[in-house]
């Protein structure tokens, strides 16, 4: 019998099973390692590592080109190391304020118009991606640098914007040319949540609030905590709960020099009395629903932070 | 690994379900198909696992004493066993609506659906032989049909259990054709269910995320529009799974969906959307009741007693009561009033119906509480009032996202385009075109696999 006649697709899907699991098991321990952590083969089929890297454009042949290899294995080793460093080292806040000149001036959160926002930007992910679709006022005056899934470990270097002839760039290159901004609003943290610890999120954050204090020296940066989800969520998830969201709030909070970057936290105006977000306000346990964003909107027009 | 649309189900079971299957000694066949598909519920669901195997014993035992009885206590008896398999549908039904999900047996509409009917066809002296107890608990949980059916008949699964166990043995050529083309079904079904229903899913949750209250009217009409769609893909790309396994074991292709948005009325797109469940209706309910062969007044009696239980039958709360009611309007003044119109007119009411108010009965559907439900009316039809937080070009954005998958979805509408596919299926081009199908589904499944995720990113 020619199984090629008679059965040509399940000839094929078979034999091409047999490669990929072949190639993925030679290669788990080398290109694919970053995969294979918490992969159980009990539960999943070996090509699940190779489907999972080929979507983060790690393709199989790379294997062959000893050079990249050795370069890809390089990087991961100086990733894993700078996990692992301090974060005092990269602590903005100690960097770059002297302590007598915070003594000097203290900064009051006061009430402003949406005019406010006519020279600032907001970089977040899809909740902030939910603000500039769902606050007109806000839309109209303040520029959004917001992607769904963006993490504080991309947000520098992910190419999501367009510049004006359509050219792909990534934020760190946008704060380069763009006009200087008055106040930047990051909310970044809840993608990332699972990954790494508190200790290495802060570290990273602190990183990239220092590039944004370097590229744009006279803008007030806002960071704001990360906001909470629902009671529902919270007690039913192992990463994405609230214990875990005030813990990495508490950690950012210290970021803040309360001279030219400061910590603001808009929970207070969708919690309930317990901490979690209101149950009314989200269907799906983590997004703020349209009608909802106008309370954070609001907590930013009585969080101000006003120079003179 | 109780979906088929996964890929411990697909690279693991399945593949070794296959071999020990046709290793097996034929007489024996009967047997692998049970305790293959006793294990493939049991990894699904051990908790309920004892509800099927009690199920199973007493129908049989049941069905056994029906058959020995005469006159009024085998009437008895068959009321009896009747009214038991109902009472655990609707008792489950209840107790995992208001206590806990869990309490709900995977597929137990399904297979209940399958003992009722396997007890009427023997009390009406349908089915001619005796039937083995492997067979009929075999036909109970095999497991292409334990989780969603089809609701196949048991004279449909032994009319040919023959070709599977029977005397006549199938050369090896045979049974690779059969993998082959039951393969080619699956594939079709994978890839609907996986790249368009999956995917379409996530707009109707972000519509839900951002709030009916707050969606543009275009953007819910295209809400209706791909919620239809997923329901469609969803269920018939099921339905092609189902089968295309049914046809590797050796038995026919069952038509489950008969490209029902090509109907030209109501009442005919539910005789070819989930056709088993319409007529076991039929068969089961409609009839009995005497059918369209009674007087006006006892004809729409009988349809609403159909379309209440179909309404229960598909969730107890409230929403799907009122679809219920909902289609049996619809089909009370079809019978009444459209079909009676002349041709054009006719046609043109009847596939407004299916392509118009079908839609918006889904939307019914799909929104179990009352109030999101009005909300999502009022968008729908924004002359009953504005909404709240709308942002009016929330639909542009969208359909840059699932553009091509709504147009892909509204193309195999079309009865043609499948009906080219199933007649070419196993040309050479298609062969390709599957194989790259299959491989971009697991490729897909594969990416959201250990990670749920995928489809929700915040």
């Amino acid at each position: 019998m020619n199984c090629f006649k008679t059965c040509p697709l399940l000839a094929g899907v078979v034999m091409f099973s047999i490669i990929v699991s072949t190639l993925s098991f030679i290669l788990k321990g080398t290109l694919y390692s970053e995969y294979a952590t918490d992969f159980d083969p009990a539960e999943l089929p070996f090509f699940v590592l190779m489907a999972k890297g080929v979507s983060d454009g790690v393709m199989p042949w790379e294997a062959l080109d000893k050079e990249k290899m050795a370069a890809r294995n390089k990087a991961n080793e100086e990733a894993a190391n700078a996990l692992l460093t301090d974060v005092s080292g990269n602590d903005v806040s100690a960097n770059d304020v002297p302590e007598e000149e915070e003594e000097a001036e203290k900064y009051e959160l006061v009430e402003v118009t949406d005019d406010y926002f006519t020279d600032a930007l907001f970089i977040g992910d899809s909740r902030t991606v939910g603000l500039s679709e769902y606050c007109e006022g806000l839309d109209d005056k303040a520029k959004f640098y917001a992607k769904v899934s963006l993490s504080i470990h991309k947000v520098l270097e992910e190419d999501f914007l367009k510049d004006e002839e359509g050219n792909k760039m990534t934020v760190d290159e946008a704060l380069q040319n763009d006009e200087p901004y008055g106040k930047i609003y990051i909310m970044l943290g809840l993608n990332e949540i699972g990954t790494g610890t508190t200790e290495t999120f802060v570290a990273k954050y602190a990183e990239v609030v220092a590039r944004i204090r370097e590229l744009q020296p006279d803008a007030i940066i806002y960071i704001q905590g990360i906001m909470h989800v629902t009671q529902n969520k919270s007690d039913n998830d192992k990463i994405f709960n609230n214990p875990t969201i005030n813990e990495r709030n508490e950690a950012l909070s210290h970021l803040a020099n309360n001279v030219d970057i400061f910590y603001i936290d808009m929970n207070e105006a969708v919690d309930d009395e317990n901490g979690n977000l209101l149950e009314e306000l989200s269907t799906d346990d983590i997004h703020l629903k349209a009608s909802a964003y106008e309370r954070w909107h609001q907590y930013l027009l009585h969080h101000a932070i006003v120079k003179d | 690994m109780i979906s088929f649309s996964d890929l411990t189900f697909i690279f693991r079971f399945l593949p070794v379900f296959l071999i020990v299957f046709y290793v097996t000694p034929i007489k024996y066949r009967t047997w692998t198909l049970l305790l293959g598909s006793l294990i493939f519920y049991a990894v699904g669901d051990i908790k309920m696992f004892p509800a099927l195997l009690g199920a199973v014993v007493v129908n049989y035992l049941f069905a056994k004493a029906v058959r020995g009885e005469e006159g009024k206590k085998k009437k008895a008896l068959f009321a009896f066993i009747v009214v038991i398999d109902a009472l655990m549908l609707v008792e489950f039904k209840l107790l995992g609506q208001f206590v806990d999900n869990s309490l709900m047996p995977i597929g137990i509409s399904f297979y209940t659906f399958k003992m009722i009917s396997f007890q009427a066809d023997t009390y009406n002296g349908k089915l001619d032989s005796k039937p083995l107890f492997k067979d009929v608990a075999a036909y109970f949980c095999m497991f292409p049909q334990v989780v969603s059916g089809p609701i196949m008949r048991f004279t449909d699964y032994s009319d040919n259990i023959e070709l599977i166990s029977g005397a006549t043995k199938s050369s090896k050529e045979e049974v690779f054709a059969n993998i082959e083309d039951g393969l080619r079904y699956f594939v079709v079904g994978l890839a609907m269910k996986v790249i368009i229903a999956d995917h379409l899913a996530m707009l109707w949750k972000e519509i839900a995320t951002i709030g009916y209250e707050s969606i543009s009217t275009p953007f819910a009409w295209i809400g209706a529009v791909a919620y239809s769609l997923e329901l469609f893909y969803d269920f018939w790309g099921y339905s092609l799974m189902s089968s295309g396994i049914a046809v590797m074991l050796g038995f026919p292709f069952i038509v489950n969906f008969d490209h029902p948005y090509g109907a030209a009325s109501v009442s005919e797109f539910y005789r070819r959307w989930h056709a088993t469940l319409g007529s076991w209706f039929r068969d089961y309910i409609y009839i009995p009741l005497g059918g369209s062969r009674v007087g006006a007044i006892r004809i729409i009696f009988n349809l609403l007693v159909v379309w209440l239980v179909t309404g229960f039958w598909h969730g107890v709360t409230l929403n799907f009561i009122l679809w219920g009611l909902i289609l049996f309007v619809i089909i009370v003044c079809e019978r009444f009033i459209v079909f009676k119109l002349p041709g054009v007119l006719k046609n043109i009411f009847g596939r407004f119906n299916v392509l118009v108010l079908i839609p918006l009965t889904w939307v019914i559907f799909a929104i179990s509480d009352v109030e999101g439900l009005i909300n999502y009316f009022k968008r729908l039809f924004p002359f009953f009032g504005a909404g709240v937080a709308v942002n009016s070009n929330d639909y542009i954005k969208n359909l840059g996202i699932y553009g091509g998958l709504l147009v892909a979805g509204l193309v195999l509408l079309v009865p043609h385009v499948f009906k080219f596919f199933e007649k070419h299926r196993k040309n050479f081009v298609f062969t390709i075109f599957l194989f790259v199908l299959f491989w971009f589904s697991v490729y897909s499944l594969s990416n959201s696999a250990g990670n749920p995720f995928m489809y929700f990113k915040f």
